[in-house]
């Protein structure tokens, strides 16, 4: 029997509201339980007399107060703190594909028929995405790497977890495992008795080792109860986007492509407090990704696999074809260039802007016969100022959609700080692998000129300075990074990046080695 | 004493159950009536995106006239029905001929290259999503609701408030087949 997205809700919300039921009675039991042990041991002089129903008053209010301080408690400040940490971002409406994010979010609170939230974009590498309050943020790396229906299927699931306030939830949740451990903590320091007290505690006896045992199943139980139901919210989250796109395949690809990413465990985002609140598990454990037992048990996501295949049953496609629909086609190939007697292409347009090695020196070939670089950059805007290299006449262009300025004549490029991380996070699609090649071996000679001179004004030959085309400035030379060694030149008035020919894709291969390292 | 006692806490159950679900039928009228009203927010959005996109395709494609007049005939007409129902079949030619010109698109990869045609055509896709996904969420709003005033004991409630069930809004043929209608049992 196929099940529907709306019976899959169904099930999954009755799920978790069953388990917070089943939560703070438990909860308040295995306090009352402590302080019953407490009671037997030397700090209870307190309370000696107190009855197990006293204790069960007690911690019922505890566990109310709890409650509420969490929900109150639970501040919007200390995410808006960690989103400046990523450096996060309102969406550059002058990209295309931040401004398809800022449409699908507005699309989606639409179909959630909920007021649209706030839409951040982390310019971190990692694919992934996350939602805590009235906040939605999704990673760059996510953003280039995903289409426009994909994009839309994970801040639909975003925008499920914002409608059902699962962020104020799993607040609660982890303030009442937090208090659990923090009163059990307090009971296995007691436990252990006071020798000068006439109680002498449990000391190391056979009750001694059925408290610890105690403490730690009821820990182990805590968060075995969370992880059930942050995995249950996931699954509901999941069918919700279902219904606010009626798509499911665009979410099973999100998914699979997200699944595939080298970079997860590396990036900034595996804070604990956080983590569990991202579509995919931004700490890759093993677990995560099995589907054995354990990987059932303490996962805060369930196994990614699952989570396609339930979607790809609902969409009625195989994994077969998800495989092959993830596969990149592009068409409109027509555009060949010539370059050291190579011949080099077919490119599109615009992967043919986007070389910055496509300069005067090279032949380009379209359907119309031989063209200038210069001939095909002349339909875009013109700006004011001189290349700083070659005094050649600048155009604003794109590299996949990101803004960024060319030289007609040799092909440098310069580009806003703040929009780097973008080109370096798309480059990884648009760079072939016979550029990565070249590109890698002139990252060879750049960490040779390091090695031999260090990083001292030598290696970045800083001694003729360039003249910025917006300020007239002098540039710095300097490395763009310590990994790689490549000396580019900055202008820090304008915060702009002059990148020679050549440069930006020794960087970007560069990163894609170093996250080969990770893998 | 004790007897008075149950009885009393039994009414305190019926009075907070009976405020709860008052609660939560107007918060589920709430949401229907908004996700009514962003139909008509994106509709007046598209009606104010179509002369924008009609100049910038006559740039590029001129001899499209054809196409590009039906849009603006259909949008015209939309803007100045003088029924409801008028409206509604207006608007669904207006989807009809923007669709249209969607395909024409396609066959000048020239345009597919430019900035200025890509960032139209994403508000024109955005808005017509916009449309599709207020309407889907009217539905879907509105069928929860539905279901939910029907469900007992809450029914007694909803008849006290005098809630009526609201009426589906019917998708075009098209656009029905790019998305599955939801079959739902409750
Ligand atoms: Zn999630
Ligand atoms: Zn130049
Ligand atoms: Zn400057």
């Amino acid at each position: 029997m196929k099940k529907t997205f709306w019976e899959i809700q169904r099930e999954k919300k009755r799920a978790i509201t069953l388990l917070f039921l089943f939560f703070f009675p438990f909860f308040t039991f295995s306090l009352a339980v402590l302080f019953e042990i407490l009671r037997f041991s030397s700090v209870s002089l307190f309370f000696k007399d107190a009855k197990f129903s006293e204790f069960l008053i007690v911690s019922s209010v505890i566990s109310l107060i709890v409650f509420f301080i969490s929900v109150k408690g639970s501040s919007e400040g200390k995410i808006y703190r960690y989103l400046e940490m990523l450096n996060a971002q309102v969406p550059d409406l002058k990209d295309m594909k931040h401004q398809q994010v800022a449409n699908v979010v507005r699309e989606m609170a639409i179909a959630a028929a909920v007021p649209k939230p706030r839409v951040y974009v982390i310019p971190v590498l990692g694919k992934n995405a996350f939602s805590a309050f009235n906040i939605i943020a999704i990673t760059e790396g996510a953003v280039s790497a995903l289409d426009r229906d994909e994009l839309q299927a994970v801040v639909a699931h975003e925008m499920a977890h914002y409608l059902r306030g699962d962020s104020y939830y799993k607040g609660v949740l982890s303030s009442f495992a937090m208090t659990i451990t923090f009163f059990l903590t307090i009971s296995l320091f007691f436990a252990g008795g006071d020798e000068n007290s006439e109680r002498r505690g449990f000391g190391g006896g056979f009750i001694g080792i059925a408290v610890v045992a105690y403490i730690f199943l009821v820990e182990l139980f805590t968060k075995f109860l969370n992880a059930l139901i942050s995995r249950r919210m996931e699954d509901l989250a999941d069918a919700m986007a279902v219904q606010f796109t009626r798509n499911p395949l665009s979410l099973a690809s999100a998914l699979f492509k997200v699944s595939r990413d080298r970079v997860r465990g590396i990036s900034l985002l595996t804070n604990p407090a956080v983590a569990p609140l991202f579509i995919v598990n931004p700490a890759r454990k093993q677990i995560d990704e099995s589907s054995g037992v354990f990987g059932d048990i303490f996962a805060t996501h369930p196994p990614i696999n699952k989570r396609i295949n339930t979607l790809l049953k609902l969409a009625g496609v195989s994994r077969k074809e998800l495989v092959e629909r993830t596969s990149p086609v592009r068409n409109n190939r027509e555009w060949w260039v010539e370059k050291q007697d190579e011949n080099l292409g077919p490119f599109t347009l615009e992967e043919l802007l986007e070389k910055t090695w496509i300069g005067e020196g090279v032949k380009i070939r379209g359907k119309e016969g031989e063209v200038k670089l210069s001939q095909i950059l002349s339909k875009f805007r013109p700006i004011e100022g001189q290349c700083p290299r070659c005094g050649g006449p600048l155009f604003n262009t794109y590299y996949d959609f990101v803004p960024i300025i060319k030289c007609g004549r040799c092909g440098g490029i310069l580009v806003r700080e703040d929009r780097i991380m973008r080109i370096l996070a798309r480059g990884e699609n648009q760079i072939t692998e016979a550029e990565e090649k070249v590109s890698e071996s002139s990252l060879e000679k750049e960490r040779k000129t390091f090695y031999i001179h260090g990083a001292s004004p030598e290696a970045v030959d800083a001694s003729q300075p360039l003249k910025c085309p917006f300020c007239g400035g002098e540039m710095w030379r300097k490395f763009f990074n310590f990994i790689n060694y490549v000396p580019v030149d900055y202008c820090p008035k304008c915060k702009y990046y002059f990148f020679d020919s050549g440069e930006i894709e020794m960087i970007i291969a560069g990163v894609k080695r170093t996250k080969y390292l990770y893998r | 004493m004790i007897g008075v006692l149950i009885i009393f806490a039994i009414l305190a159950i019926v009075v907070i159950w009976y405020i709860a679900t008052y609660n939560r039928f107007v918060r589920l009228r709430q949401r229907v009536k908004n996700a009514w009203a962003q139909i008509d927010v994106q509709l007046k959005r598209r009606h104010d995106l179509i002369p924008n996109l009609v100049e910038t395709v006559k740039g590029y494609a001129a001899h499209e006239r054809e196409t590009l007049t039906a849009v603006t005939e259909a949008r015209a007409k939309a803007a100045s029905a003088p029924s409801p129902q008028e409206a509604i079949k207006a608007e669904g030619e207006l989807t009809e001929a923007l669709r249209r010109l969607l395909l024409v698109v396609e066959n000048y990869p020239n345009l597919k290259a430019d900035q200025h045609f890509l960032q139209l055509m994403e508000d024109l896709r955005t808005t017509e999503n916009s449309i599709a996904f207020a309407r889907q969420a009217y539905n879907d709003q509105s069928m929860v609701f539905n279901s939910q005033i029907k469900k007992i004991p809450d029914s007694i409630v909803a008849s006290q408030m005098r809630l009526k069930e609201y009426p589906f809004w019917e998708i075009e043929e098209a656009a029905a087949e790019e998305r599955e209608a939801p079959e739902v049992k409750f």
